[in-house]
């Protein structure tokens, strides 16, 4: 039987546990201890959901065609009664199963034939992650609301790739990107995080553009939600800003009308051309 | 234990629940609506949870386990586990997303941790490799640049050592005596960097500058 451990333990346990890195005894330790401490479950809770957000940064592309119907295959093997609708996108590709399945060998067949197995150090591979910016990572609060953003913006690009598209991030003054704009020759969309909501009473943001020798042209008013991605999608180009765009800018503005100019400060901005 | 490749022949739904609804549908409810309608038996509204997050636990599963195949196996297990008992996810207890993604990870965790050649055929660099990409898509370009600068300032904010701990945790599967060994530090300064970055991770993500009224210092035991 072992003694009680300063709380502080506790906590360096409940990480632990997060991160499913504990040794057996310390997890047997920390299971004892759960169950009657509020204080470190609300913590658990918060370090998984950090490392959820974590998660994110870890994006391999798209799972391979064939993965959900090995799901469903299994779901339809399960037992439990199941119905699917008839007209899933991700179950249209199911007929190609195998042969996505070969490819899928043969990629990885490739792959790891083509790995290294040198051992790096620790700290450079470290240093590898701060170095490359690999790391990305999702902010939105409202969790159950983040999927439902995922799909618009999974929507909204689905639809820019119909027809070529330039993407401009538009980046604020100290380079922190915090919109990006997806320009076809007809219309554009804008995806935001990282300009702070605006009060959607009394103010809006601006999207211009700027073409040679012509003054900056208002293109679209939005607002900025708090804690969102805001996606605004499919915004028409005025006929008149269809020539080559050469910079994008975001303004705040008073009032909830895009003015004829402005004279405000761009809070972000991108090169076009 | 790993699950085979060869997919068995699709059988016929043994019974349907009457107005399933069309998956693009399903597709504007919240996810704890999904889950009402997957513990019910609708299986489209298990595709749209795939589709919303199979990307984010495929891309986890593969970044620990480095083998596609295990990854993707991984991922099946996770979406029939979660048709098979639906009803475990508390909504009291914090979000889907983050549930889904913590079973992901730890099974994904179990699996590199059986898999000892893999284990010691990859190395932490391969943990935290970035993916090989080919021209991404412009959904991945987009969600990147949006991500990276909030990350990278996020990950900016912690010392070097607390960032390898985390990783090498999160991505590798290390256990923290593991990592003590990996880094030839004490077991009891891995424990409390872990606990330093992620307090840290946290102040960071939520917006607020600096992290020092909560960081725990340092020991050595």
């Amino acid at each position: 039987m072992s003694a009680r451990l300063p709380h502080a333990r506790y906590e360096e346990l409940v990480v632990g546990h997060a991160l499913s890195a504990l040794e057996p005894e310390d997890e047997e330790l920390l299971l004892r201890h759960l169950p009657g401490c509020a204080a470190c479950a609300a913590d658990l809770a918060l370090h998984r959901d950090t490392l959820g957000q974590l998660a994110h940064v870890a994006d391999a592309g798209p799972p391979p065609p064939g993965l959900w119907s090995g799901i469903r295959a299994q779901v339809e093997a399960s037992g439990r009664p199941v119905s699917f609708a008839s007209s899933s996108p991700a179950s249209r590709g199911s007929g190609s199963s195998r042969v996505d399945e070969l490819q899928r060998r043969r990629d990885l067949r490739a792959r790891l034939a083509s790995r290294t197995t040198a051992w790096t150090s620790v700290a450079a591979a470290v240093a590898v992650v701060a170095g490359l910016g690999l790391w990305n990572l999702d902010l939105q609060r409202d969790r159950d609301a983040q999927g439902a953003v995922s799909q618009r913006l999974t929507q909204a690009v689905r639809a820019m790739e119909e027809s070529p598209a330039r993407t401009v991030p538009l980046a604020a003054a100290d380079g922190r990107v915090t919109a990006v704009a997806v320009v076809h020759a007809d219309r554009l969309s804008l995806v935001v995080d990282g300009l702070e909501p605006n009060d959607a009473a009394s103010s809006t943001y601006v999207l211009w553009g700027t073409s040679s020798g012509m003054p900056a042209q208002a293109l679209a008013a939005f607002d900025v939600r708090d804690g969102q991605v805001d996606v605004v999608r499919d915004l028409p180009l005025p006929v008149s800003a269809r020539a080559p765009l050469e910079q994008l800018l975001i303004t705040h503005e008073e009032g909830r009308a895009a003015p004829a100019s402005t004279r405000q400060t761009p809070l972000a901005a991108g090169r076009a051309a | 234990m790993r699950t085979g490749v060869t997919l068995p022949n699709r059988r016929a739904p043994r019974s349907a629940p009457a107005g399933v609804p069309e998956v693009g549908t399903l597709a504007g409810q919240d996810d704890r609506a999904l889950i009402g309608r997957v513990v019910e038996g609708d299986g489209s509204a298990l595709e749209v949870l795939y589709q919303r997050y199979g990307r984010a636990c495929y891309g986890l599963a593969r970044r620990i386990l480095v083998d596609e195949q295990l990854a993707q196996d991984c991922v099946q297990e996770v979406f029939v586990a979660l048709w098979r008992d639906a009803g475990r996810f508390d909504a009291a207890r914090g979000g889907f997303s983050t549930w889904l993604l913590s079973m992901t990870h730890h099974k994904a965790v179990d699996a590199v941790r059986r898999e000892e050649n893999l284990r010691k055929r990859r190395t932490s660099a391969d943990a935290l490799e970035t993916r090989e990409s080919d021209d991404p898509p412009v959904d991945d370009e987009v969600w990147s640049r949006l991500r990276g600068e909030r990350v990278r300032t996020a990950l900016q904010t912690l010392p070097d050592v607390q960032r390898e701990a985390l990783t090498l945790a999160y991505f590798g599967g290390y256990t923290q005596r593991e990592i003590a060994g990996l880094t030839s530090t004490p077991l009891g300064t891995v424990k409390t960097r872990m606990l330093t970055g992620m307090r840290r991770m946290r102040s960071s993500l939520d917006g607020l500058s600096g992290a020092a009224g909560q960081d725990a210092p340092e020991r050595d035991r």
